[in-house]
Parts: structure tokens; C-alpha cells; sequence
């Protein structure tokens, strides 16, 4: 096989694998701050009638561009369950649910070298 | 495996010691509408309107909001008889003095500034072999949440986002990246990516939210019981 030829199996094998890695992660993202992981420490969001858990969605922007987020029946409080900041009232902002937690998005995002190198292991890369 | 009780109540005590600005021991007089200093400057020891204002050293203490600053003047909230000049006496914003510490009953006063603290474990896993006597890695986050107010007294404006964010600012450097807490027999330290961060001013009904995030790490041998 000549250079040329390997050099380019190689870049193919690396762009594939970073399409995997980055698909990876993005779907641990969204999971980690939706249902919570112990790889970022997040709660994943509380549960009464699913509508939070189920208002965080991924949106594919292009291949190397993705966006988590929530909105929909949920917007009107998906804020607060993040914060703990009681809006718009102010005062103590109490959970009820069993399940899940605050500052899910905070511990995702800074988790997020974690979940790089967990996504990177469990395909079979790096380490 | 550290004592998360101890790690909570480390990152309190730093909290707790908190001052935003101060006189220092000094001659003070107390006025109807507030207090009075013959030299130096409540407006260069940092004082802002919409600062809680906590008086030492006085007769009669009556925590108010600060609704002026003057060289050598301070109009505060409340009601006060008038106290001649004498010293050791001191003006200080530090914590708010309430504080919704995590499970305890709380209430909060729509005339006062309070605070919120968060206890948060996040991760824990070994960075070592064997598991005997190896090292244990754990993160977390400590939240503060600074609920101020948006008005008082004669301020029927508002007192705008210097107040809160220099509070805020003030308790973020007590938790500068890499301080390192005493926590029982283990180390709390504030980590350095993530740093401490401050976000946005949230306004609220009842005055405005400003939240700060202290992340921490902390290391501890694994000890396994017989």
C-alpha cells in the first residue's frame, strides 16, 4: 500500500471516529442532564407528570454541531429546576419530587471532559 | 471517603467570614436616619446602597439596608435614637444575616437580603491500586445563592446591580481557585477548571437572585473496614 494511500485510511478511520465520539457524547449530554449519570454527578431532572424529563430533546445542527435543550410545556419552569432560584416570585424554591435534582446542566457541562473519555473507552479508543 | 458534613461545614465557615466592606474599629455616631463619621470615608471602605449594614459596638444594634452613602454620612432602613461619636465601633456588610442553611425552616423577611447555600456531591471514584489505602477522588459544587432587594426606604427606584454583585464578587474571592479548606481529618479544595463562577442577575418579584458556584474537589485514602 503506498503512503498516500495509507495516510488516507487513516484520516477516514479518525474523521469516523470522531463522528462516533461526538455522536457519544451528545447523547450522554442530553441523558446525563435529563435522566442523571454517575459520570458527571448529575441528579437528572425531577418527575412528577415527566414533562421537564421530557422536554430536553437533541437537535442535530450539522455533523459536527448539536443542541440540548429545553423549552415546550416546560419552559415556564425548567429554569428553576436548574437553579433552585424561584421564579418569579423569589422565596425557598422547594422540590417535591423523589427524582432528580438541581444543577443537572451545571454538573453535565462540568463533567463534560468525563463524559469525553467515557464515550472514548467505551468504543475503543484512547486508552 | 471524606466527611461530606465536614466538607459543608468548611465551605460555610468561608462563607460565613465574609466581608464586603467595613469601617474597621473606629469613632462612629448613630443618627436618626443612620450614621456619621468625623474622618475617612464610608464610600472608599466600599459601602453601597442596597448593602446590608450590621453596626457593632453601638448601645442598640439595628441591622438596616443601606440607602445612602456619603464621605461621612450613611443613611440606613430602621428606626434609631441618636448616639454621640465614640469608638470602638464598627459598620460591616458581610453574609447576609439570614440564611437559608440547607434543612433548617426559614423564612424570608421581603425587607431583607438572605442567602441560600446548596451542599452538592457530584462525583466520587479511585484513582488507584489497590483498593486498600489507595486515594479516593470526589467533586461537588457549594451554591450561594444572594437574593437582594431591588428597593428600600427612599430608594423607590431601585438600587440597581452594584449591591448584589459586589457582595457576590466579595464571596466569589473568598473561594478563589485552589483556596484549600480544612474539613474534619481530609482537605476541601476549590477547583480551577471550573472555576468559581457568578451568572446572571435574576430579577424576581421580591428584589433580584445572584447565584455563585463553588466547585471543590477533595482527596482521601479508601479504608476498608474489617
Amino acid at each position: 500500500m503506498a503512503f498516500a494511500d495509507e495516510w488516507k485510511r487513516i484520516t477516514v478511520k479518525v474523521l469516523a471516529d470522531t463522528q462516533a465520539v461526538f455522536t457519544g457524547v451528545v447523547a450522554d449530554v442530553n441523558s446525563s442532564i435529563a435522566f442523571g449519570s454517575t459520570v458527571t454527578g448529575s441528579p437528572g431532572q425531577p418527575v412528577d407528570e415527566g414533562i421537564l424529563r421530557a422536554s430536553w430533546g437533541t437537535t442535530w445542527q450539522s455533523p459536527t454541531s448539536a443542541l440540548v435543550a429545553s423549552g415546550g410545556a416546560a419552559a415556564g419552569y425548567n429554569m428553576q429546576n436548574e437553579d433552585g432560584i424561584a421564579r418569579p416570585g423569589g422565596g425557598p424554591y422547594i422540590q417535591r419530587s423523589a427524582v432528580g435534582g438541581r444543577h443537572s446542566v451545571s454538573k453535565t457541562i462540568d463533567g463534560l471532559p468525563r463524559i469525553v473519555e467515557d464515550v472514548t473507552k467505551r468504543l475503543g479508543l484512547g486508552q | 471517603m471524606i466527611s461530606n458534613s465536614a466538607a459543608h461545614i468548611a465551605l460555610r465557615n468561608r462563607a460565613r467570614s465574609l466581608v464586603v466592606a467595613t469601617t474597621g474599629s473606629m469613632s462612629l455616631a448613630q443618627t436618626t436616619t443612620g450614621f456619621s463619621r468625623a474622618s475617612g470615608s464610608f464610600v472608599t471602605d466600599g459601602f453601597v446602597a442596597g448593602m446590608e449594614l450590621v453596626p457593632a459596638g453601638f448601645s442598640t444594634i439595628v441591622v438596616g439596608i443601606i440607602t445612602d452613602v456619603q464621605a461621612l454620612t450613611m443613611a440606613v432602613t430602621g428606626t434609631r435614637a441618636a448616639i454621640a461619636a465614640a469608638g470602638s465601633r464598627s459598620l460591616t456588610v458581610g453574609l447576609p444575616t439570614l440564611r437559608a442553611f440547607e434543612n433548617q425552616i426559614f423564612t424570608p423577611d421581603p425587607l431583607r437580603p438572605y442567602v441560600v447555600e446548596e451542599y452538592s456531591p457530584s462525583t466520587s471514584e479511585m484513582v488507584g491500586y489497590p483498593d486498600a489505602g489507595s486515594t479516593i477522588k470526589e467533586t461537588g459544587d457549594y451554591f450561594l445563592t444572594w437574593h437582594g432587594l431591588t428597593a428600600a426606604g427612599a430608594i423607590t427606584g431601585g438600587f440597581g446591580a452594584a449591591a448584589l454583585r459586589q457582595c457576590v464578587d466579595a464571596l466569589k474571592l473568598l473561594f478563589a481557585p485552589g483556596t484549600i479548606l480544612v474539613a474534619g481529618a481530609h482537605t476541601v479544595r476549590v477547583r480551577r477548571n471550573p472555576a468559581p463562577q457568578t451568572g446572571q442577575i435574576i430579577p424576581l418579584a421580591t428584589g433580584a437572585a445572584l447565584q455563585l458556584k463553588v466547585p471543590w474537589w477533595a482527596l482521601s485514602p479508601n479504608t476498608i473496614a474489617a
